[in-house]
């Protein structure tokens, strides 16, 4: 059963995110800045971490530089509102594996994960 | 070294060459349909002629902007792109007729750009940002290297939009 780490400081997204991925048999873990993320990314080792571009403590860039940092190999899918094209264009070049446009259908989330973890 | 690939009246380029720009000159009524995958590092583009096919004629070109748009992103999809990562620009669409009673008859700029708008909210995509209208062309580039979209209106600088 695959784990996912979902990274946002808006907690009803957490919970809508978790509720889906839950459903299809995923196991997820929530934490609320990139702080914690980093925290929970070193304790949990996530397959995939689900992370929100703006956050309080430590935004979503900073923690995946910061993740891939301790894991070079971390699969990281930035969630990012329109208009952050720049922040994702260095996401990516930062290491991030793929980005989502919120607001996101579940086959969108699903499709992304699956292509990552197979 | 860079190199420019044109895309004609009716034409759609795509590309993962990072030495590549793709370059819809002087667009006047014409509507320019930029597209970019970050992810798979994929650029496509359009230059659209016109907004549908009169007398249901000639129905798959991709001089007509719908079935341009569906074109671009079957060709860029074709590659990898996922269509939801595409960043999407849009350019063009200048009233070029000025002279009085006829401008507005023959305002395919606008009807591009309204027949462009419409084709995207359709397929769900979002417009990141466009530079259209007004009474002057356009050339609009892509830089497949890192997907950076310009126009260059007559008589000014290149700039990013």
């Amino acid at each position: 059963m695959a784990k996912i780490l979902v990274v946002d400081d808006a907690e009803f997204l957490r919970v809508r995110i978790s509720k889906m991925l839950v459903g299809d048999g995923y196991e997820v873990i929530e934490a609320e800045n990139g702080l914690l993320a980093l925290n929970a990314y070193k304790a949990e080792k996530p397959d995939v971490v689900l992370m929100d571009i703006t956050m309080p403590e430590m935004d979503g860039l900073t923690a995946l530089r910061e993740i891939l940092a301790v894991d070079s190999g971390a699969k990281v899918i930035m969630l990012t509102a329109l208009g952050q094209e720049s922040v994702v264009l260095e996401a990516i070049k930062s290491g991030a594996k793929d980005f989502i446009v919120k607001p996101f259908e579940r086959d969108r989330v699903v499709g992304a994960l699956q292509k990552l973890i197979g | 070294m860079e190199t420019s690939v044109g895309v004609g009246l009716g034409e759609i380029a795509v590309s993962q060459n990072c030495e590549e720009i793709l370059v819809a000159f002087g667009l006047g009524s014409c509507v320019g349909i930029g597209a970019y995958d970050p992810v798979k590092g994929i650029a496509g583009l359009l230059h659209a002629v016109l907004p549908e096919p009169l007398n249901g004629s000639d129905l798959s070109s991709t001089k007509y902007v719908g079935n341009g748009i569906y074109k671009l992103f079957e060709e860029m999809i074709s590659k990898g792109a996922v269509k939801e990562r595409l960043i999407i620009r849009i350019a063009g669409g200048a009233n070029m007729l000025t002279s009085p009673g006829l401008s507005k008859t023959f305002d395919i700029g606008t009807r591009n750009i309204a027949m462009a708008l419409k084709v995207l909210e359709n397929q769900r995509m979002k417009i990141v940002s466009q530079n259209v209208g007004g009474n002057t062309g356009r050339t609009f580039r892509i830089y497949v290297a890192d997907g950076k979209m310009t126009i260059r209106m007559i008589g000014e600088k290149e700039t990013v939009f």
